[in-house]
């Protein structure tokens, strides 16, 4: 926050403008205090359809005592986790190759990955059914070249499945970021360090990666909540060993109804993402990672 | 060959095989939309339009359309507005700023399933009707206002401050001096933010599921073909709404390099 939070001579400058107030009371009233909801509905008790303002540690004693949804969380984090790294893995050197490229060639290359992120983001994880599944694309291929004799059920329906899917939908996510850091790169440097006899590797490690490291973090923190929230994909690419923990928090408010108990499987969802932005970010600061990335 | 130039065609190669990947499916979808059969499958049973014929006199796909499409230039008119007042604020120094700043990011650091499950129970509690136009719109707002706000500032913060003192000091007023230097100058971002806004509102899904009442989004009927009875219908659908995006993008990219 240095240098934007530069010291003021007067106290009337001090004073928050008024034009944030329209914005600022909006995200507080329909995004702070929703969750400040949820937090005081997790100590609350479930009634028939509803709730009943009766308070209780019930529900966070069944989130410990039912394993269902502890268990699921580890996986949703297990899963979230290898996506993300996987992600930044694939991300990273194309991010590389891009920004290698002339400008007008660099906009051209944005624009072709940011092409299929323009068709609907539902349709984009069910194209893969046709693709992976026993009369998909592949097995069809498969088969025709003589390389099997059934078709596989080991691409569709299974955690692996779900990875590939989350890679896919967030790797704009990763790239994007990436990409705005190693633009912001001074060249220079490279030439400097080549001078003074550093071989491309060492320039990479020592300078290139630690000046992209803003980029990196937030491509990190966006596609890590995406993929530990993820409902759709594991919903259409999981089958029974690919269900991740946002595909019980709907049956909680809807068919189940247990608005507690979900509340509190919500609040552990939080707890974890917290958790994620405090490991990944908060050393270098949130200002850092989103505004110049 | 050196070092340097095989270095950069194994990067190259990366980047080829990446853009299939981003493709493929895509095009599979492209393909089976024009496929004669009922289900998603191969071997191919030959070619056809009617899944065109039929998404296009489909009436509940037209109403969800209309949804998304009305619903995302509300957002993206009100999320303009907000943005760019808020982008304005953040030029000047202000006690809290760095609480401000979470707190406009936070949308973008909330799970969008918990998002949506916290404002469908503050609707709940406060016995309001979850509508598309109330609830809905005000989950795709605080969703886009981030975006928007982290593309307009950029704007604001670099440009020269010079420039306005010069026209207060010529005796333009204050709003003459915003309407004619200021305003101008953020021009491309707000436009840009705008078009961010419209098109995170226009695809998204989980907010919307737990906030719309029975009228559904594109996403949302999507998402209802998909699960329920997965024609080709949809991948037909999924390639007009490619269409449509490109067109647009097109006519804006058109726009820009004009102004």
């Amino acid at each position: 926050m240095k240098g934007l939070a530069a010291s003021s001579p007067t106290m009337a400058r001090l004073m928050p403008p008024l034009k944030l107030l329209p914005g600022l009371l909006f995200l507080v009233v329909f995004l702070v205090v929703p969750l400040g909801l949820l937090l005081i509905m997790s100590f609350w008790r479930a009634s028939y359809g509803g709730v009943e303002i009766q308070w209780t540690l019930a529900n966070y004693e069944r989130l410990f005592s039912r394993p269902i949804y502890l268990q699921l969380m580890l996986k949703s984090t297990r899963i979230a986790f290898t996506a993300t790294a996987l992600t930044i893995l694939v991300a990273y050197p194309f991010a590389y190759w891009v920004a290698g490229k002339p400008p007008r060639r660099r906009a051209q290359l944005v624009f072709l990955v940011l092409i299929p992120f323009w068709t609907s983001f539902v349709v984009r994880t069910f194209a893969w059914i046709p693709l992976l599944g026993n009369n998909g694309v592949i097995n069809y291929l498969l088969l025709k070249l003589g390389l099997i004799a059934q078709p596989l059920d080991i691409f569709l329906f299974n955690e692996f499945t779900v990875q590939l899917g989350l890679l896919y939908v967030y790797l704009p996510y990763a790239i994007l970021p990436i990409l705005l850091s190693l633009e912001r790169l001074d060249r220079n440097l490279l030439y400097v360090a080549a001078d003074l006899g550093a071989g491309p590797l060492q320039q990479l490690w020592r300078i290139t990666l630690p000046l992209s490291l803003p980029g990196i973090l937030s491509g990190a923190i966006l596609v890590f909540i995406l993929s530990i929230s993820a409902y759709v994909t594991p919903a259409l690419l999981g089958g029974a060993s690919g269900v991740m923990i946002a595909n019980v928090i709907p049956d909680l408010f809807g068919v189940g109804m247990n608005w507690p108990l979900g509340a509190t499987v919500s609040l552990l969802l939080i707890v974890v993402t917290i958790a994620w932005i405090c490991l990944v970010g908060l050393r270098i600061g949130l200002y850092r990672i989103f505004v110049e990335a | 060959m050196t070092d340097q130039s095989r270095r950069f065609s194994f990067l190259g190669l990366h980047a080829g095989i990446l853009l299939v990947f981003l493709y493929l499916p895509i095009l599979v979808i492209a393909a089976l939309s024009f496929h004669d059969s009922t289900v998603f499958a191969l071997p191919w049973q030959g070619f056809t339009t009617r899944w065109y014929t039929r998404a296009i006199a489909n009436p509940a796909l037209l109403e969800a359309f209309e949804h998304s499409l009305l619903l995302g230039i509300v957002v993206a008119i009100v999320a303009m507005t907000l943005g760019t007042a808020m982008a304005l604020a953040f030029r000047l120094p202000f006690w809290g700023k760095s609480l401000v700043l979470v707190l406009i990011l936070l949308p973008v650091m909330t799970p969008p399933i918990v998002h949506g499950v916290a404002l469908a129970m503050f609707w709940r509690l406060s016995d309001l009707p979850l509508s598309l136009y109330g609830s809905a719109f005000v989950g795709h707002l605080c969703f886009v206002m981030p975006f928007v706000f982290l593309t307009i500032f950029p704007r604001v913060h670099k440009f020269d401050h010079s420039l306005e003192e010069a026209a207060m000091d010529l005796g333009a007023s204050r709003s003459t001096t915003f309407w004619r230097i200021t305003f101008p100058l953020m021009r491309p971002g707000i436009i840009a933010g705008g078009v961010l806004a419209f098109t995170l509102s226009f695809d998204e899904f989980m907010r919307t599921l737990f906030l719309t009442s029975d009228q559904l989004t594109l996403p949302l009927y999507l998402w209802a073909m998909v699960t329920n009875d997965p024609s080709p219908q949809s991948s037909a659908i999924a390639t007009l709404i490619a269409l449509f995006s490109l067109s647009c993008l097109a006519m804006w990219a058109r726009f820009a390099s004009k102004s």
